[in-house]
């Protein structure tokens, strides 16, 4: 058996290698070499086409969205931030500085002007970023008695329900 | 033989090809006209439709013109003698006279061109009011001019659709006086000549003033006998039927035709009073001011209506209001 390193012609010490033509002749020649280094570059060829394929049927898949196609985020904040009630002729019927939007209490109170026929009005508010509003608003609504709205978080798992109460100024 | 034969056809192909499809040049027309409908709005009973009808002529002089409506116009139907052009130092438009002896003689309008030496191209207002019979029915034109040379020549317009709608301007309502309004006569009333004339179930609403009602303010209001709150301080005409007139208020419908005035291009059309609908709606509209108004349709459901404010006068607690009005049933 050969040790690692021996002594050359010259007294250094050099590899104790095998020469080149044996270690052709092991791994089946050149032609062996090339066959091993083509069927390396498929693998890697293979490999980075079906990472690129993972990527891309990944960056397919789709965002979860609620049941009326908005998108359900990760935010859990819920609230109203402000409320508007619209006349007939679409313009605000609440009197300014009125309206008071509790978030802990959960309520809305606002002031219509004298004269504001209740049973007809349109009702808009803001809230939260992702959040959505449940009924929706917008639509001609009856207020002549308190309404109730849920604001739901944008991640869809926090509800809060406001009670809305308009009265007019008498 | 077959080679003659596919001698000559490629031939007269080509002949054919080159030759069958040349058309002759014709002579230029010496004498055109062509048509400018300038209303935009409705053909509305009470209103007019605009046209402007132009001719020209590069041999002889311009004789006449001539238009026909397809249904007779009523009064005011015709041709304008004048032409306009722009004055170019101040911008503003103005008339010159290019034509004479203006005559409409049931649906034929007719006009002489005068001094033709030097109007060798003029465009000619004409002028349309729909009477009630045509309402609702399609109303054409047919214009046509002559020159000296003996030639003429006609422009035929489309059809355009006369508005079932009818329309009242400026009706004065005063507080305590005209006050009370019905739509089916288009024409207000005080409460002595709806007593006298026993007009009890033709009123739809009436006009009040005031200027605060407790600490709020209010103003003018059209408020439909119904209501049990705002007329409590009028004295109503004896046996006054309470119908419930569905008023809904609307300050963004500025009416061109009922405003009276050009520089708007807002119209209610028949569409609008047939498919405006009134769910829940309040029994009257307060805190009117000009150019506001209000969709009302009477209590029976045979009318809809837009009511156009015209002005407001606090001073003289009055309202000038205009109306267009659609039988529904």
């Amino acid at each position: 058996m050969r040790s690692g390193f021996e002594p050359d012609r010259r007294g250094f010490l050099k590899p104790n290698l095998p020469p080149i033509h044996e270690v052709l002749n092991r791994s089946g020649g050149p032609a062996d070499i090339t066959k091993k280094y083509k069927n390396m570059k498929t693998t890697i060829l293979h490999k980075f086409f079906g990472f690129l394929a993972i990527i891309g049927l990944l960056s397919c898949s789709k965002d979860p969205v609620d049941e009326s196609g908005l998108l359900i985020t990760g935010r859990s904040q819920c609230f109203m931030t402000f409320f508007d009630l619209l006349g007939s002729d679409h313009r605000t019927v609440l009197v300014s500085g009125q309206t008071v939007i509790d978030t802990t209490n959960l309520t809305v109170t606002a002031v219509a002007r004298y004269g504001t026929y209740m049973q007809r009005v349109k009702p808009y508010c803001s809230v939260v970023t992702d959040a959505i509003v449940e009924p929706t608003m917008g639509i001609w609504t009856d207020y002549s008695q308190p309404q109730k709205y849920t604001v739901v978080s944008g991640n869809r798992q926090v509800r809060k329900t406001y009670t809305v109460t308009v009265t007019v100024q008498k | 033989m077959k080679t003659i034969t596919h001698s000559v056809l490629p031939v007269l192909g080509i002949l054919f090809l080159t030759l069958g499809c040349q058309t002759k040049d014709p002579a230029p027309d010496t004498l055109k006209n062509d048509l400018l409908k300038k209303t935009t709005g409705p053909a509305v009973v009470g209103d007019r439709i605009e046209f402007a009808y132009a001719i020209g002529t590069t041999e002889g002089d311009l004789r006449n013109v001539r238009a026909e409506a397809s249904i007779p116009g009523t009064t005011g139907t015709g041709f304008s003698r004048f032409s306009w052009y722009t004055n170019r130092n101040t911008g503003v438009d103005q008339p010159v006279q290019t034509a004479a002896d203006t005559v409409t003689n049931g649906a034929v309008s007719t006009a002489n061109i005068i001094d033709q030496a030097t109007n060798k191209a003029i465009t000619l207002r004409y002028f349309y009011y729909p009477t009630d019979e045509a309402k609702g029915k399609d109303v054409s034109f047919r214009f046509s001019g002559t020159s000296s040379t003996g030639k003429e020549v006609s422009f035929q317009s489309p059809a355009y659709r006369v508005s079932s709608m009818d329309m009242k301007r400026s009706l004065a309502l005063v507080d305590g006086a005209k006050a009370y309004v019905s739509i089916a006569d288009m024409a207000v009333y005080t409460k002595a000549e709806v007593e006298q004339n026993n007009l009890a179930n033709k009123i739809d609403f009436v006009y009040i003033y005031r200027a605060t009602l407790g600490a709020y303010a209010f103003g003018h209001a059209l408020v439909a006998p119904s209501n049990p709150d705002y007329l409590k301080d009028v004295t109503l005409p004896t046996g006054l039927a309470k119908p419930r007139t569905a008023i809904d208020k609307r300050v963004d419908v500025k009416d061109a035709q009922l405003r009276g005035t050009t520089g708007f291009d807002v119209y209610i059309d028949d569409i609008d009073l047939q498919q405006a609908t009134f769910p829940n709606t309040a029994d009257y509209a307060y805190g009117l001011t000009a150019d506001q108004g209000a969709f009302v349709k009477t209590a029976d459901g045979a009318y809809a209506a837009y009511i156009y404010v015209n002005s407001v006068n606090n001073t003289t607690k009055s309202m000038t209001v205009s109306i267009k009005r659609l039988k529904l049933n």
